[in-house]
This record gives C-alpha cells, sequence and structure tokens, in this order.
C-alpha cells in the first residue's frame, strides 16, 4: 500500500469530489439499477444457456471437439464438418438459434459491464446500458413474432421497466446526460 | 446651384459617406459592377407563349437609353436580356484546362476556389435523398447552360480589362421619419451553381443592401439600423442595429461579406447552409416545420442564450452552403479596390423605371431559380419589389420609431391612453351605477311572485352588465399596466439606456461553428457515397436475395443509418431513439397479450396507492 502523503491527498480529494457531486437519493437511485442489471445479466445467461441447450448446442459442440460425424458416427476433417452443420442447421432452424444465444451471451457481457460501470459511475455506462435494454427489446420482439416463447414477456417487461428507470431524472442527472434547467 | 442640384449632391456625399466594404470569397470571379459596359454586351429578346424567342434589339446595338424604351407586349410574354452566346468547343475545353491547370499548380491563386467540407457531409440522409432529386429536376428543368459560366467568366475579364469599375447604384428615401441610404450591387453573371457547388446559375445578379439613419436633411444623420438582403430571411431577422457587435464597419463603412457565386450579403464571414425549397415538396416542408416548432416548444429548446432561434433544418429543404469567407478580393473604404463614385438613381431613372423584364437569359425555370432577376425596382413578373416601394416595413423597421422621435411618440402615446382611461373611468361610474340600481330592484323582488318576470330580466341585465363591467375594469387595469410600462421605458430613455440590440432577431443565421465543420475526410467520402451505396445494395437484395427483402432492407438501413450516426457522432442519440421506439413496440405488445392482467394490477396499485396516503393522512 502507498501510504505517502500525495497519494493520500488524491484518493481523499478523489472521493470526496465523489462524494459532493451527486446528492445521496441520486446514488441510491444509481446502485439500485446497478443491481438491476447485474439480475438482467443473470436473466439473460440463464437464457443464453437455456437457449443453446434447446438447439443442441452442447451435442453440436461435442462433436465439434470429439470430430465425430452427427449424421454417420464417422470421423471426418473440418470441411465435412462445417458442411453437415449447414445441412443440420437448415433442418433444425440452427443458425437463427445459435444467432440468438450468441446474442444473449453478448449482452451477459455487455450487461456486466454496464453493471459495473454503474457501481464506478463511468459516464457511458448509461448510454451501455440502454443499447442492453434495446437488443434486448428488439430480440424479445423478434422471438415474439416468430414463435411466443413465454419467457420473452419477462424480457420485455424488463425491459421496458428499465428504459423508465433509466431515464429517471436523477438517474440521467448522474450521468450528465440531461441538460440542468 | 439649384434646390435639386443641391439635395443631388447632398444624397451622394451621403452615399459616399456610408458605403459599404464588400469582402469576396477566394474564388469569386465576379464583383460589383456598372449595367452601362453589361447592356451594351447584349441582346434584348422576347418570348411571347407557344412563339420562339425573337430578338427585338441584337447585341452591340442595346443601349440603357434603348432598354428604358417602352414596349407594349401581350399577355405571358417575357422581355429578358441576353448577355452569353455559348462558347465552342474548342474555347470551352481551353478554359476549362487552363482553370485545372491552376488548379493544380497554383494552389495560391486567388482565383481558385476549394470548397473544403462538402455541404452533404453537414446534413443528414433525407436531404441527400432530396438533394439527388434536386439534381435529376435539373434535367427536366429549363436552365442555364453548363458552359455560360465560363463563357461569362472570359466576357467579363474582358470588360474589367477595358474598363475596370467597381461601382454601386444608390438612392435615398424618406419614410416615416427615416432617411434609408439604398445600395444595389449589380453583378454581370451568378455562379453559384457551377462554380461553387450551390443551387443555382444565372445571367445578372442584383444584390442590394439598406442603412437606416435618423436625423433629417438639414440636421446631422446618425447611422441607427443597417440591413443585409440575403437568401430566405425577412423582416426583423434583416436588419441589425449599428452598435449590434455583429455589424463590422471600417469607420463609418459597413462590412459585407458576399457569398460567393450567389453574391448574398451577411454580416460576418463564414459558411452558411441555407435550404431551397422545391415547390412540390411544400406541403411536406410546411409539416416538418410546424412539427419542429411544437417539438421545441415543448421541449422548451431552439434559442440560445441572447434568445435567439439557431439553425434548424427541414429534411425536405435542399441543403446548399453559401461560402462567404470573406478571403479574396475586397472592395471600399481602404481596402485593395475602391468603389467609383456613386451612381444616384433617384429620382428614377429612365432604365430603372421603364425596364420591367428580366436582366439577363429566360432559361423557363418553372421555379425561376435559374432565370435572370428582375432590376432593381422590379420582380421577376413585373411587379414592383417590396424593398423598392417600403424599404422601412421591407426590414421590419415600421414599428421603430427614429430616436430623435422616440420619446415624442411616447408622450403621444401616454396622452391617448390617459385619454381612453378617463373615457373608461366615466363608463364605469355609469355602469357601476346603474347595477346598483339593479341590485337594489332585484331584491325588492325576491319575495313577489308576480314579479317573477321582471326579476328574471333584471338577472339577465345584471350578469350581462356584470361581465361588461368586468371588461371594462380588465381593460382599465391594463391601460394602467402599460402607462406604468411606458413611464420606466421613458425613464430607461432619459437615462440613456437602450433595449439590447438583437432583441428583435428571431432567426439568425449564423455561420457554421467548427465543430458543425468536424467530420473527417473519411465522413465526406461516406456522405458522398452512402446514398448510392444503399441504392446499389437494394438492387443486389433484389437480385440475389429476393427471398430475404424486407430483412435484408432493414438490415442495410440499419447498417448505414449506424455508420453515419458513428461519424456525426450521433450513436448515442441514435440508440436512445430506436430504444425509444422498442420500448413503445414491447408496451404495445404487453397491452395486446395482458391487456385484462395490466387493468387489473393497474387498479390494484391505484388502490393501494390512494389507501396508503389517506391512511397516511389519518394518522399525521
Amino acid at each position: 500500500l502507498n501510504t505517502s502523503p500525495t497519494y493520500n491527498f488524491i484518493i481523499v480529494n478523489m472521493w470526496q469530489k465523489r462524494k459532493t457531486r451527486y446528492t445521496p437519493e441520486q446514488h441510491r437511485q444509481v446502485t439500485i439499477l446497478a443491481y438491476l442489471l447485474l439480475l438482467e445479466t443473470v436473466i439473460m445467461f440463464i437464457l443464453g444457456v437455456y437457449h443453446f441447450t434447446l438447439n443442441h448446442g452442447p451435442q453440436l459442440l461435442s462433436l465439434w471437439l470429439s470430430g465425430q460425424s452427427m449424421i454417420s458416427g464417422q470421423a471426418f476433417t473440418f470441411d465435412d464438418f462445417i458442411r453437415q452443420l449447414t445441412i443440420y442447421a437448415g433442418q433444425q432452424r440452427l443458425i437463427p438459434a445459435l444467432v440468438e444465444s450468441a446474442t444473449l451471451f453478448l449482452l451477459t457481457i455487455l450487461g456486466l459491464s454496464g453493471a459495473i460501470g454503474f457501481f464506478r459511475i463511468w459516464r457511458i455506462a448509461w448510454t451501455q446500458a440502454v443499447f442492453v435494454q434495446g437488443v434486448s427489446l428488439l430480440i424479445s420482439l423478434i422471438l415474439y413474432f416468430i414463435n411466443k416463447p413465454r419467457h420473452i414477456f419477462l424480457l420485455m417487461i424488463y425491459g421496458v421497466f428499465m428504459v423508465f428507470y433509466l431515464h429517471y431524472a436523477d438517474v440521467q442527472a448522474v450521468f450528465h446526460t440531461r441538460v440542468q434547467e | 446651384m439649384n434646390h435639386e442640384t443641391e439635395r443631388f449632391q447632398r444624397h451622394r456625399s451621403w452615399l459616399r459617406r456610408f458605403e459599404p466594404v464588400i469582402h469576396y470569397t477566394h474564388g469569386e470571379q465576379f464583383f460589383a459592377t456598372d449595367v452601362d459596359t453589361y447592356v451594351q454586351e447584349s441582346s434584348l429578346w422576347v418570348l411571347r407563349p407557344d412563339e420562339q424567342p425573337e430578338c427585338l434589339i441584337p447585341e452591340g446595338k442595346l443601349t440603357l437609353e434603348r432598354l428604358a424604351k417602352f414596349r407594349p407586349e401581350i399577355l405571358g410574354a417575357v422581355t429578358y436580356i441576353k448577355f452569353i452566346e455559348p462558347l465552342d468547343v474548342a474555347a470551352l475545353a481551353s478554359y476549362h484546362l487552363k482553370q485545372m491547370g491552376r488548379s493544380l499548380f497554383h494552389k495560391e491563386d486567388q482565383n481558385i476556389f476549394r470548397a473544403g467540407l462538402g455541404r452533404l457531409a453537414r446534413v443528414g440522409y433525407s436531404s441527400r435523398f432530396v438533394d439527388a432529386l434536386f439534381s435529376l429536376s435539373l434535367l427536366a428543368r429549363g436552365r442555364v447552360p453548363g458552359d455560360a459560366g465560363a463563357a461569362a467568366v472570359l466576357v467579363y475579364k474582358k470588360m474589367q480589362a477595358e474598363h475596370e469599375n467597381y461601382c454601386y447604384y444608390g438612392r435615398v428615401i424618406h419614410q416615416s421619419g427615416w432617411v434609408v441610404l439604398q445600395y444595389w450591387f449589380f453583378y454581370v453573371f451568378n455562379n453559384w451553381r457551377s462554380g461553387f457547388f450551390g443551387a443555382n446559375d444565372h445571367e445578372s445578379d442584383w444584390e442590394m443592401i439598406n442603412i437606416y439613419l435618423s436625423g433629417s436633411e438639414s440636421s446631422e444623420l446618425k447611422p441607427e439600423w443597417v440591413a443585409y438582403a440575403s437568401h430566405d430571411f425577412s423582416g426583423d431577422d434583416l436588419r441589425r442595429r449599428w452598435d449590434d457587435p455583429e455589424v463590422q464597419k471600417v469607420g463609418e463603412h459597413p462590412v459585407i461579406y458576399a457569398g460567393a457565386g450567389s453574391h448574398a450579403s451577411y454580416f460576418s464571414k463564414g459558411e452558411y447552409l441555407t435550404e431551397m425549397e422545391l415547390p412540390f415538396l411544400a406541403p411536406l416542408v410546411r409539416l416538418v416545420d410546424k412539427v419542429q416548432v411544437i417539438l421545441k416548444r415543448k421541449a422548451k429548446q431552439g434559442r440560445n442564450a441572447s434568445g435567439e432561434k439557431g439553425n434548424s433544418f427541414n429534411v425536405f429543404r435542399i441543403p446548399f452552403v453559401d461560402y462567404a469567407r470573406g478571403d479574396g478580393l475586397s472592395i471600399g473604404e481602404g481596402q485593395e479596390k475602391s468603389w467609383d463614385e456613386p451612381n444616384l438613381i433617384e429620382p428614377v431613372t429612365p432604365w430603372v423605371k421603364n425596364y420591367r423584364g428580366l436582366w439577363g437569359f429566360f432559361a423557363r425555370d418553372p421555379i425561376s431559380g435559374e432565370n435572370a432577376p428582375g432590376g432593381p425596382r422590379y420582380n421577376r413578373d413585373g411587379s414592383v419589389r417590396r424593398v423598392w416601394y417600403d424599404p422601412v416595413g421591407w426590414a421590419g423597421l415600421d414599428k421603430v420609431p427614429p430616436p430623435d422621435r422616440l420619446l415624442e411618440v411616447i408622450n403621444q402615446h401616454q396622452i391617448e391612453l390617459e385619454t381612453e382611461r378617463k373615457s373608461i373611468s366615466h363608463e364605469i361610474e355609469q355602469k357601476q351605477e346603474r347595477l346598483f340600481n339593479l341590485g337594489v330592484e332585484i331584491n325588492s323582488m325576491k319575495e313577489r311572485p308576480h314579479l317573477k318576470a321582471n326579476y328574471q330580466k333584471c338577472q339577465v341585465e345584471i350578469t350581462t352588465l356584470s361581465g361588461e363591467l368586468a371588461t371594462l375594469r380588465a381593460h382599465m387595469a391594463e391601460d394602467e399596466a402599460i402607462t406604468e410600462a411606458l413611464e420606466q421605458y421613458t425613464e430607461g430613455i432619459r437615462r440613456g439606456g437602450r433595449e439590447p440590440a438583437r432583441a428583435h432577431i428571431q432567426h439568425a443565421h449564423h455561420p457554421e461553428t467548427t465543430t458543425e465543420k468536424r467530420f473527417g475526410k473519411m465522413a465526406e467520402i461516406w456522405a458522398a457515397a452512402s446514398i448510392s451505396l444503399m441504392m446499389i445494395g437494394f438492387v443486389a437484395l433484389v437480385i440475389f436475395w429476393r427471398h430475404y427483402l424486407i430483412f435484408g432492407l432493414v438490415g442495410l438501413v440499419s447498417l448505414i443509418v449506424f455508420i453515419e450516426a458513428g461519424f456525426r457522432r450521433q450513436l448515442s442519440s441514435l440508440i436512445i431513439s430506436l430504444t425509444t421506439g422498442l420500448v413503445i413496440v414491447a408496451a404495445l405488445v404487453l397491452l395486446f397479450e395482458f391487456f385484462w392482467e395490466i387493468v387489473v394490477v393497474a387498479v390494484l396499485v391505484a388502490g393501494g396507492y390512494m389507501l396508503w396516503e389517506n391512511l397516511r393522512e389519518l394518522w399525521a
């Protein structure tokens, strides 16, 4: 630990600046949002895993790792694998499902860094959180118009609520996204 | 010296005293000049409906005296001057080769113009698309031939070589207590489109400024206001107070920054984004304007710190940049070139008064952008210009009394208000007396059933009279408040105070800031190519992936919009807007799927909240 006076001065000064910049109420709202973002991240990760499993992701992954053909059970090259994967994907509508789970995993990472940004009050975190909500709503709407799985309504409600919460004046004031009147 | 000559000399000296300084842009080819040589180099034509153009006076024979001669014409006929004869191929090629050579090897040449940031990079997609429509419309509309600009440059150079002159035309008008100095500048050609990527080209160009002086013929004159004619602006927005820092001056000479090619006048140097409107898109333009006004009112935005509305652009207008950089030739007091003696056109000289035709080629452009303008006195259709017969009202100065009459006007108004208040007071007294009588009458009738009809009549009369009395008292209170305000205003003026110099400006036209011009070379290339790329992408989708046309189009448009937003540093606002849109759709979906559940939850929440509030009040 650096205990030099200069270091202590900088740390104390930074901490005081941070403390005085926002009201306790604003800080409380931001912290709640950070936890809500964390919760959303967990939900998205679970949904991602669920979609991946639902669409034979683990089987395909193990096939790729073991080098076995799904159809004939014979050993094959990487090109064979891609060819067979394409045939299989065509049959099972695998590609959209994989894209969906990949997007959910990506959103998990973005949501996680957004949540950290909220805890640390990074200015970009607010836009990042809005982006995560936008993409999650987009996926929900696409799924709604394709096959209406029940769980997407949860994602939709959560997304709508989060967007409203993110636009709360106290939260926007902390991230300077609203011009002070 | 007779009275008229003396007056003429006086007006000439006033014009001389305040004559402006004009700064042109690097690359400008045409400068304010005299009309005599132009007319001598031109021919006079008439185009009658359903006929071929007829030459009335050939080139070399036309003079200002012959131009001023009245010529009766049938309805629908257009009389016009023709200045330029098309160049032959060899002359045109030689001109363009010389230009190219100068551009490549003489980068500091005064005659070479460099646009810098392209105009399309400064505006959004819709505007670029409308611009593409406008460019296509030039093929169908009448327009000045492509080589006319080049030919005009050659002829103008020849004219200047024979008799170099830089001059203006002026007149002095007395209106509503103001003395107006009106300066007219004539240019042989407007090459804004062909020379500076602007909206139009046309033969001849008349530009104008007014300087408003207080005082009279016999007393000392003091400049108070100045107004420059500029593209789309009118009324209050055109004029600036003499002490406004935006009005630059060299001694007593106001400075004009002339737009390259367009010659429009600006108070500050810079690059101005101006908008043109296509007639068939006019309803859409009006609609978007109205929506913008409502949105700005709702958001309480649109005005800067000084209370002026900033530049706001309509996607259905076509954006053009008017380059008024002021880094080229300058004419006027203490500049590279000086003005010749002022040419007075007051009392109205015959060529100004009698020639109502166009001052250059009639290109038969239905939206008039490529047709030459009328003279200083007339519009294109031959009607008299407002600025000619009402220069004070044209700049919105008709409601502003000259400073030397200000106290007199206020005093007069105060007397009028006092008289009005006395009259209202008298009326109030009479009505009040009548109302008292009616009040007594109605009270006495309350317990007399046989007077029911009179009672009801009395009630109606009381209601009417009471309303009239309230209106009169409100009027009286307003008059008192106005009188009080006038007294304070007078006191302020007596102490030497003035209202802010820019309080009258609603829409100020400011040059673009460096922040607005920040886009890089990549962004410019992108702006120039994006619409074409989108069209190519659309065709590729139709040919190769027709089954996925909708998805493909959504993807293509989204990709292009995201790239564009990135270049314009508006990615954040784009994300917010898109997410808001998705929230609305998702909310509608949820409402559709769970309508009754939502209603039940909403009722329960509202009930619970009311209960909580009531209990809290009870316990408190």
